[in-house]
Parts: C-alpha cells; structure tokens; sequence
C-alpha cells in the first residue's frame, strides 16, 4: 500500500471522510481556524452545467438522472440494472442518495424547518422512542448558523413552533399560486398553509442568484439558488482544506490503546491507499457512514470500529411517507416555481405521539407527473383527439399532497454490509432490513383520514392513493446514534465515539430520532455544533 | 415499452408460415417483397406531415423530425407501418371530405397501426424513444408536452419566468 496523503504525518489534522452537508461545513469551519484539514470523498467532481445537461439529454427523468454513473462509487438506483441497495426487510424501502463532491445536496429538496422542541424529547414526554442527550435550546443557537451558512428564505415572524433567537437571513419566497388557492378553502376549515423555510435563495445572498422557479430543485437546480454542499467545500480549500475526491474509504483501523490510526481508501482503479490523521471524522450518511464502521473488522475491532455496543447500522430510520394526487375544481397551475414551497400547520405534535406517529403534510412535494399522464392517454384509452385538451385540464388542476411520518427507532430496521453483493471495487453493498410497526400504521391510517378530509375541503377528486409502505422521503437516520448511555448509543453529545477518542461521526446517522422535519437543517446545525468542539479539543490538546 | 423485436418474429414468423397454411407457392411471398421495397422510399416530407396530422401541430420542430423519422425508418417494420398509417389516413381524409378536420378515432385502425400510432404520438408527446432495443432521448424542450403547455410552464431546468412569478396565475397568451 502506498502513503498518498502528500501531508506530514506528525502534523496534527482532521481527515472528514465525506464531502456532503455534514462534512462541508465542518472542513469548511475547521480550516478556516487553521487546523489541516483532509477530506476524502468517494465519488468525483462534478459542475452544474454538466448535471443540467445530463438531465436535459437523458431519456429518464428521475432524481438521479442528472448525475453519471461511477463503478468505483456505485449509489442507489432504483431504475438501473444494478440497483446498489440490497433490500431485504418486510417494508419496500428505497432511499436516494449521491456519492459526489457535495453529497446528496445536488438533488434535495432544500426545505429546511427545524425540528420541534419537543422532538428531542420523546420518551420523556410521550412514552415512546428516545430522548436526544441534547435539547433544543442547545442546538437552536447552531440552528441559527445553520441557517446562515445555508442561506434560509423563511417568515422571521412565524417560528413553525420552533422558537428562534434571530431572523433568517432572507425573506420567505411567496407561496405559489396552486398553495394559495389551497389555503383560501383550508382557511374555512381553520386549517392554515404556511410557506417553509428554505435553502433557495429569495434574492440574491453570498454570490448566488435569487431562485427563478426552473421546478427541478430534484434532480438539479440549474441556477445555483438552491444551496448545495460544493460551496463550503470550495470554501474550504481556500482556506486550505486538501479534497482527495474519488477515494472510496473502505477500511478503519484502530490500535490496541482503542484510537483510529488509518484510514484506507481505494481509488478507482482498484489500488488501496492509507491516509493517517491525528483525527477522524465519519461523514458518510446513515447507511455509508455504519458501513464503513462494520466492514472495518480487524483484531482490535472484531464486530467492527466503535461497535462495542453492538448497535452500528441499528435503528435505520427515515421519513415513510402517505401520499395522495387529486384534481382541483379550478385552474391552480401546479408545475410553477420551486418544487416545495407550503405546507400544513398539522399532526407535527400533539399527545397523540404517545399513540401514533406524527406527521409533516407537505403541499406539492412531487410536481404533476405529465409524462405518465400522456402516456396513459395515448396507449392506455388511445384517446388520441383529446390529448391535448386532457393534457391541459390535468397539468393546470393536478396537485398533491403528502405526510412524511415520525418512524421510531426500532433494532431491527437497520443497513449491514451484504455477504454476498459487492460493488466493481469489490466493497460489500449495504443491505437494508425495514419493517412498518403499529406507531406508523396507525399513523398512516389517521392521515389517511384526514388527507381524504382535505380534499373534500378542497372540493376536489381525489386520483391516486399511494400505498404506504412504498413511498419513503430519502431522508435515512439514526444508524449510529447519539447518546450518553456507552451501551446504547454510539457517539456521545459531542458526535465523538464512546469506544475511540480520535473518531467523530457528523451527519443524520447520530438523530436518536427523526422527528418530522426534513434533516439537513439539523445535521447542519450538528455539524456546526461539532466543529466548535472539535476546535476547542484540538486546541486543549495542543496547549 | 414497445417491444419491436416480439413483433417483428412474430411478423416474420406469420410471413413464413402462411405459405403452408394455404398451401400457397414461394413466388405469393416473393410477390410480398417489392412491396417492402417501395415503402423504404417513404420521405421525411410524408413522415412530417403524417406526424403533424397525428399530433395535430403544424409547427412541430424539424431537427426533432428528422431524429425521430430515422429511428421510425430503422425500425425492422418502421417503413411498412409509417405507409400502412398513411395510407389509411389519406383514405380516411377522402372518405370524410373534410380533411383538416379529420378526427383519429382508434376504432377506424387495425391493432398495428394502432400501435404504430400510439408509438408515434408518444414520441412526440414525451421527447423520448422508447424501444426494446434501448430508450433514447430525443428532446426535452420540444417534448410535445411541455409545448402543448408552453403558456402555462417550461419544461424541468428552464427559468420560469422573473423571480416570484409563481405566485400569480400565468396570464393567457392572445
């Protein structure tokens, strides 16, 4: 194995293996306060032009057809011959992600509410789940810088229940039209719409333009709007950051005294590097980051790295979603603007958590199918002279609505490395265990009810259920969570392992639980979080 | 999917074996053959104006034409049922006596040339070849689609409009 770090080893420095939100923001925080930072990410570099035009020229139209694929840094794909997930559990779980420079954020939604005070306290307040080792008005003052790193449109007024010690640093963006018609019959029935927060730009903040409504925020905005992860990784090298892309990290060493002291990753052709750092930050996403930590077996590590407790790769959480599509009575042009704007002041806390799952109702998370549309009219009904008329009524009436559902951690839901499936560079594939308990039955069962009440408030005709179970939002949690007890979490408040002092994991696989917000606001404010203890660590250390 | 590949054995293999089911003669099949020959002549103009006349558009995109008529044109019976279809709509246009108010019903076309039709219409409509041999793009912008809807959205990754404009109903073009 050759050395390719190019870096003295002697010199104290981070290695953050993974470049999405969670590692961009910490390499970004830490090498502006000069520490030596290294960041090891699997997949390649990529510009926005070239997504946009892979999109633009591909003959599929999903999430992730704008990015090419990587033998070396396969991801999921639902539509190709080589699906990379293996599932295995009851549940049809399916789960997107990007293995990029910038992770997953080239292709998210970019809605970023904060998680509820009372998300952090489950057990203690409903009996059920568990309890973060953090509250609230610990993280919000992260949540803040969060926001400010991201670039949050959002109503300073208006908390979403969630309180805040400033504004966000631009404007909410206006609802869209179909969300006011929408609220304008919910109003009768004192249910309100409220514009989400989001990290698209409502004018123009840190270089990058206001958004301009191209509606493909998934699987690329076009314009930069919307914030992606590259920015603070380009920030980072700036200031001195070292980004060794390609690299697909694939072992974890640990000594006798318990501490990491390598890293290898394998480039694409196959050859095997080592990397030493003085310390070691895991930020790989809830199903990469606990399979890099469970393929890591050695002497020292038997069941894998920070493992003691047996719990890495457990308790996969994510936000299983209750969808419906239905047809307005009048004219509400859905398919303009940004993909997620509005959603219901509804179901996201309550004393019925002790019972059911809670849930965040999302207006118009999937923009109006119309390519499947048409293709039903011409080669299902062979309508042909109405086409375009149908076509018509359907693209300005069609809009959707959908609840993505608190999921409790449970041990059984969890991602292992696969025995059997490995990927072109010869590292096991994750295989998914997910099941459907009676906390989210029951859940999808109560907004079911109350989505079908909804579209009887909105007079309209409801056209597609989709079945629960099927349809999951992409955002996987929990894998190796936070905690102050060593045999039932993995790392401790500070995102630092119980069982090796030098390792830190940053991102959504330390949430103890999900909650119902979407999770990049929070792994954000985590990261944020972090990089202050890091420093402090580092600097104790170096007295 | 269309599977072209299924129809084209299928095809052959009728070609084949009506000779022995009527007991007919090789030289009826070879009668067959000059035929297909003539409908490989068939030219871009007739494939526009077929392809205007069965998506009813006059002003349908010329480079985006001329890509789906070569993949039509390579298809194994591509040339037959582009004749065969127009054929049918050329006699239909007669029999009706108004031709540019021609209405396309399914039930006037056999299975195949409804097929052919829905496999061309698709086309059109999605910007996207399907085929068993392997999907290919064809257009995004000039998908029927989102031309058909131009007054009310662009089609994924084209600016909308000036920031916020959708937050106001599109205003009907004249």
């Amino acid at each position: 194995m050759s050395d390719a770090s190019g870096l003295s080893a002697d010199e104290p420095y981070v290695v953050i293996v993974g470049s999405g939100v969670a590692g961009a923001l910490l390499a970004d925080r830490l090498s502006r306060a000069g520490i030596r930072v290294l960041i090891l990410e699997a997949g390649k570099q990529i510009t926005r032009s070239e997504a946009v035009s892979l999109y633009r020229d591909s003959w599929r139209r999903d999430p992730q057809s704008a990015y090419e694929r990587q033998s070396h840094a396969s991801y999921p794909d639902r539509n190709a011959p080589d699906r990379y997930l293996s599932i295995k559990g009851e549940a049809t779980y399916w789960c997107d992600y990007l293995r990029l420079v910038g992770g997953t954020t080239w292709h998210w939604g970019g809605t970023t509410p904060r998680f509820l005070p009372m998300d952090f306290e489950l057990r203690s307040r409903y009996g059920v789940g568990r309890d973060w080792p953090l509250t609230y008005s610990e993280i919000e003052p992260y949540y803040l810088q969060a926001e400010q790193e991201l670039g949050v449109s959002g109503d300073s007024i208006d908390d979403h229940g969630s309180p805040r010690s400033g504004p966000y640093p631009m404007p909410a963006t206006p609802m869209l039209y179909s969300d006011q018609v929408i609220a304008r019959y919910l109003k009768q029935h004192n249910i309100r719409v409220k514009v989400l927060p989001a990290a698209r730009n409502s004018h123009i903040y840190r270089g990058r333009p206001a958004c301009c409504g191209n509606n493909s925020c998934i699987p690329i905005c076009p314009s930069g709007a919307k914030y992606s992860a590259n920015i603070h990784i380009n920030n980072a090298i700036q200031h001195g950051a070292h980004l060794i892309d390609n690299s697909v990290a694939y072992a974890v060493h640990v000594n006798s005294s318990g501490q990491v002291e390598s890293i290898n990753y394998k480039s694409p052709d196959g050859q095997s590097h080592t990397i030493k750092g003085r310390y070691y930050v895991l930020a790989c996403n809830a199903i990469e980051t606990p399979k890099l930590l469970l393929i890591s077996r050695s002497e020292n590590t038997p069941d894998g790295v920070a493992n003691y407790s047996g719990l890495v790769g457990r308790c996969l959480m994510d936000h299983p979603t209750v969808a419906k599509a239905f047809l307005m009575s009048e004219p509400i042009y859905t398919g303009r603007g940004p993909q997620v704007v509005s959603a219901l002041d509804h179901g996201r806390d309550g004393a019925f958590r002790s019972q059911h799952a809670a849930g965040q109702c999302i207006l118009s998370m999937f923009a109006p199918d119309i390519q499947s549309y048409v293709t039903s009219l011409i080669e299902e009904e062979k309508d042909w002279e109405s086409i375009d008329n149908r076509l018509e009524y359907f693209a300005t009436h069609h809009g959707h609505i959908s609840v993505l559902l608190e999921q409790l951690p449970d041990t059984e839901n969890r991602i292992k490395p696969s025995n059997s499936e490995f990927d072109a560079i010869g590292i096991a594939k994750p295989e998914i265990y997910m099941k459907l308990d009676s906390y989210l039955v029951n859940a999808a069962d109560y907004f079911n009810n109350f989505l079908n009440e909804i579209i009887g408030f909105l007079m309209a005709n409801k056209i597609s259920d989709f079945e629960f179970g099927n349809l999951w939002a992409s955002h996987p949690m929990g894998t190796t969570c936070m905690g102050d007890n060593s045999k039932m979490s993995i790392v401790d408040r500070n995102c630092r392992s119980h069982d090796h002092p030098n390792l830190f994991i940053a991102g959504s696989s330390v949430f103890p639980t999900g909650g119902t917000a979407n999770p990049t606001l929070t792994i954000a404010a985590l990261s944020l979080r972090l990089a202050d203890y890091m420093k402090s660590v580092i600097q104790t250390e170096n007295l | 999917m269309c599977d072209i590949t299924k129809r084209y054995f299928l095809k052959i293999l009728t070609l084949c074996f009506t000779p022995i089911a009527f007991n007919l003669t090789g030289c009826v099949l070879s009668s067959v053959l000059p035929k297909i020959q003539e409908n490989l002549k068939f030219s871009f103009e007739q494939f526009y104006l077929l392809s205007q006349l069965i998506a009813r558009t006059r002003n349908l995109d010329e480079i985006v034409s001329r890509k789906i008529y070569q993949l039509m044109m390579s298809e194994p019976l591509g040339t037959e049922h582009l004749q065969s279809v127009y054929d049918r709509i050329r006699t239909l246009q007669m029999q009706s006596g108004n031709g540019n108010n021609l209405v396309l019903r399914a039930s006037d076309f056999t299975d195949s040339e409804q097929w052919f039709i829905s496999h061309l219409l698709l086309t059109w409509y999605t910007g996207v070849y399907y085929h068993s041999r392997g999907n290919q793009h064809i257009t995004l912008k000039h998908a029927l689609m989102y031309q058909k809807l131009s007054q009310y959205r662009r089609p994924p990754t084209y600016c909308g409009d000036t920031p916020e404009f959708w937050a106001r109903p599109p205003v009907p073009q004249a």
